[in-house]
C-alpha cells in the first residue's frame, strides 16, 4: 500500500483529491485528512500549498503571517524533524 | 586486518528542511506581491467546484430528516405553530412601526436607502475553518470594502473585506476575537461584543447592569439592524462581573443568501 501511494501518478492524483476535500468538505475532514498524508508520506510538502490555500480562500486576513501557511511550515518541520531520527 | 571505511549517511534531512523553507519563503512572496491577483484566481477555480458541490449535494440534504424520530418531530411542531401564532401578532404592529421611523427620518432630513444587492453564498463555515462567508457579488457589482452584510432583511452579520470583479468575503462579526460595538435596544446602553466563533458573542459586564435574556443588541448607526439577542447569563461566578452570552437570531450558516448594502 505504501509503495503504492508514493508512486509519482498516484500522489498527484491523491494531491487533487485532497484538493477536492479542501473545497467541498467541512475543515474537521480535510485537514485530519492533510495531516495524516503529512504523517504517512514521504516528504508531502503539498501540505504546504494547502495550507496556503485554505488562507487564500477562506481567511479574513491575507497578508503576513499566512496563519494557514505557517501552521503548515511549522507542522511538517516537526515532521520531517522526527520523521529524519526514528526511521533507520 | 584491514577494515572497510564506514561511509559517512547522506543527510537528507537538511535539505528536505531547506526545500520546505524555499516552498514557504515562495508561497509567502506569491501572496505578498501578487496578493488580490492569486485571490482572484484562486476563488475563479472554487466557484464552479462549490456550484457543483451544491448541486450534487442538494437532493441529499434532507436526508437526516428521515432519522427524525417521531416523537421529536411532534413536539418540533407545536413549538413552530406557537412561535408561528406570536410572530403574527407581532408583524402586525411591525409595518405600523416601520412606516413611522420612515416618516420620522424624512422629517429629520435622514432619506431612508433601502438598496440592497442579493447574494448567493459560495462557501460557508464549516467548509472553512474561519468565521468567513464567500459570497458571489464584487466590485462589479458595487461592491466595496466595508459594505454591509445582512441575512433576513434586518439582521447584519458582517462586512465585506476582500473583493474581486465578481467574489467577495465577508468577515462575520462573530468571528473568535472579533470586537464589535452595540447597543441595546430597550435601554439604548453601548457594549463592546467580543466574538466566540460560530454566531455566538460574549460581553462581561459589572453585575448590576440591567440586561435582561432576549434583549436585542443592534448595529451602530440610524438603521436599526441586529447583530445578536442574549440567550444565557452567566450570574454564577464570585466576582463582580457577570459574562452576557449572544447569538445571531438566525442559523446563518443554513442560508444560502445574503443582501449586501
Amino acid at each position: 500500500m505504501y509503495d503504492f501511494l508514493i508512486n509519482p501518478p498516484v500522489r498527484v492524483a491523491l494531491f487533487l483529491v485532497v484538493l477536492i476535500l479542501v473545497f467541498l468538505l467541512p475543515w474537521f475532514v480535510s485537514i485530519p485528512v492533510v495531516v495524516f498524508f503529512t504523517l504517512y508520506l514521504p516528504s508531502y510538502f503539498e501540505v504546504l500549498f494547502l495550507g496556503f490555500l485554505f488562507d487564500s480562500l477562506y481567511a479574513e486576513r491575507f497578508s503576513f503571517p499566512y496563519y494557514g501557511l505557517t501552521i503548515a511550515f511549522v507542522f511538517i518541520s516537526i515532521t520531517l524533524f522526527v520523521k529524519d531520527r526514528i526511521r533507520t | 586486518m584491514s577494515y572497510l571505511l564506514k561511509s559517512k549517511p547522506k543527510n537528507t534531512g537538511r535539505s528536505k528542511f531547506i526545500a520546505v523553507v524555499l516552498i514557504y519563503i515562495l508561497l509567502s512572496l506569491i501572496g505578498f506581491l501578487f496578493g488580490n491577483s492569486w485571490r482572484r484566481v484562486v476563488w475563479g477555480v472554487a466557484r464552479p467546484v462549490w456550484a457543483t458541490g451544491t448541486f450534487v449535494w442538494a437532493p441529499f440534504a434532507s436526508i437526516k430528516n428521515y432519522f427524525s424520530l417521531k416523537n421529536d418531530l411532534i413536539e418540533r411542531n407545536l413549538s413552530l405553530e406557537e412561535q408561528n401564532a406570536t410572530l403574527l401578532l407581532k408583524e402586525a404592529d411591525y409595518d405600523l412601526v416601520v412606516k413611522e421611523n420612515e416618516n420620522l427620518k424624512n422629517e429629520l432630513g435622514r432619506q431612508f436607502s433601502g438598496t440592497k444587492t442579493i447574494s448567493s453564498i459560495l462557501s460557508k463555515p464549516p467548509r472553512s475553518p474561519y468565521d468567513t462567508l464567500v459570497i458571489d457579488v464584487g466590485s462589479a457589482d458595487n461592491i466595496t470594502p466595508g459594505s454591509k452584510v445582512y441575512i433576513g432583511g434586518n439582521i447584519i452579520v458582517g462586512l465585506v473585506t476582500n473583493i474581486t470583479p465578481h467574489t467577495s468575503l465577508v468577515n462575520l462579526f462573530s468571528s473568535g476575537g472579533q470586537k464589535q460595538d452595540a447597543t441595546i435596544s430597550r435601554t439604548g446602553a453601548t457594549f463592546t461584543l467580543t466574538g466566540n466563533g460560530g454566531q455566538n458573542f460574549k460581553v462581561e459586564v459589572p453585575k448590576d447592569t440591567d440586561i435582561l435574556w432576549g434583549d436585542e443588541f443592534l448595529y451602530p448607526g440610524i438603521n436599526h439592524s441586529i447583530i445578536a439577542s442574549v440567550y444565557y447569563i452567566d450570574t454564577e461566578s464570585q466576582g463582580s462581573f457577570k459574562t452576557i452570552y449572544l447569538r445571531v437570531p438566525i442559523n446563518v450558516f443554513a442560508s444560502d443568501y445574503v443582501f449586501v448594502d
